[in-house]
């Protein structure tokens, strides 16, 4: 049963990765279609670091007192400043470790 | 001759997708060393832990699954849920398909199967940068694929073998979404549409984040894709 349970959320999960890329020709994307997914990168990917930013560990907001936030803010900076993704991170995680580790 | 150019494109966008996606590695490999460990607490075998990282091979979803299972959920509600976590990946399935559109199934089928957010990122970037060479750009993902790929079933091993190895206060995870930020920043500069897509689809998510099944990744991320559109049309050219 729990091995069922396994193969079927992988088949879902590569049903949803497959179904746009399985019916994609080589005709042009109208531009309706263009315009929505050009923001796909932007929305889908702020839905995922805002919640690792501001909530703690038991999912509650965090805003004072959270040392992600002048992380975050640091890497951003540094990210708009030198377009690297290495010194971005060592930046958000040195200034992090700055606030957190004793 | 013509065959030595398309070959060394193709390693070319091959190792480009592969050191892309090196520093990412610093956030996956303690994601899958947790996934590792939180498996086997939550009553998982060493076996199903393991092949879940390459059967479903989708780190939150995965997360997720074990969590709702060792809490008395029943499968079927388990498995929505993980389906639920994934539905964003047909938008980057959609988003990337015009590229693959060219390609022979098989090539499809691994690069659906390779595409995880970090993946999906990584190559969105190399989209925008000038030498991309899109006729080749699957090789990137390729490249990015396989060795998120290779990480996440290292990684889960070890986590399983060893169990924690990294300190939990060193918070590595943090380097995922320090890198997605990184990603999405040129575009939220220049744009004005971008940056409140942005902001709407993560304030939405926070506002969510309680919600059943995790419906808040794709209700927000539906959210910012009509906010970036709407804006898109009222800015337009003026932005």
């Amino acid at each position: 049963m729990m091995w069922a349970t396994i193969v079927i959320s992988g088949i879902i999960t590569f049903t949803i990765r497959f179904s746009a890329i399985y019916k994609a020709t080589n005709s042009e994307t109208p531009e309706w279609l263009e315009n929505i997914l050009k923001y796909v990168p932007t929305s889908v990917l702020a839905v995922l670091i805002f919640p690792e930013i501001f909530l703690n560990e038991s999912n509650t907001l965090e805003i004072l007192n959270n040392p992600k936030i002048l992380a975050a803010l640091s890497a951003l900076l540094v990210t708009i400043l030198t377009k690297s993704i290495i010194i971005t991170i060592i930046t958000g995680m040195s200034v992090l470790w700055a606030l957190t580790l004793n | 001759m013509v065959t030595n150019i398309r070959n060394s494109s193709k390693n070319k966008e091959f190792f480009s997708g592969v050191s892309a996606v090196l520093p990412i590695l610093i956030g996956v490999i303690p994601f899958g060393l947790i996934f590792g460990i939180l498996g086997l607490e939550a009553g998982f075998t060493a076996n199903q832990t393991f092949f879940m990282s390459s059967i479903i091979f989708a780190g939150a979803s995965q997360v997720a699954f074990v969590k709702l299972v060792s809490s008395g959920t029943v499968p079927f509600i388990t498995i929505i849920s993980v389906g639920i976590i994934n539905l964003r990946h047909f938008l980057y399935s959609a988003s990337i398909a015009k590229y693959l559109a060219h390609l022979t199934t098989p090539w499809k089928i691994i690069l659906a199967y390779l595409l995880t957010d970090e993946a999906y990122a990584v190559s969105i970037k190399r989209l925008q940068e000038e030498e991309v060479n899109t006729a080749f750009y699957h090789y990137h993902l390729l490249g990015s694929g396989i060795t998120l790929w290779l990480t996440w079933q290292i990684s889960t091993f070890l986590g399983i073998v060893l169990g924690q190895i990294i300190p939990e206060e060193l918070n590595l995870g943090f380097a995922i979404p320090l890198v997605f930020l990184s990603i999405i920043a040129p575009e939220i500069i220049k744009y004005k549409s971008h940056a409140i897509c942005a902001l709407g689809a993560g304030i939405l998510a926070i506002l969510l984040n309680n919600l059943p099944l995790n419906l808040w990744i794709i209700f927000s991320s539906i959210f910012g894709l009509i906010i970036g559109v709407l804006l898109d049309k009222t800015l337009g050219k003026s932005q």
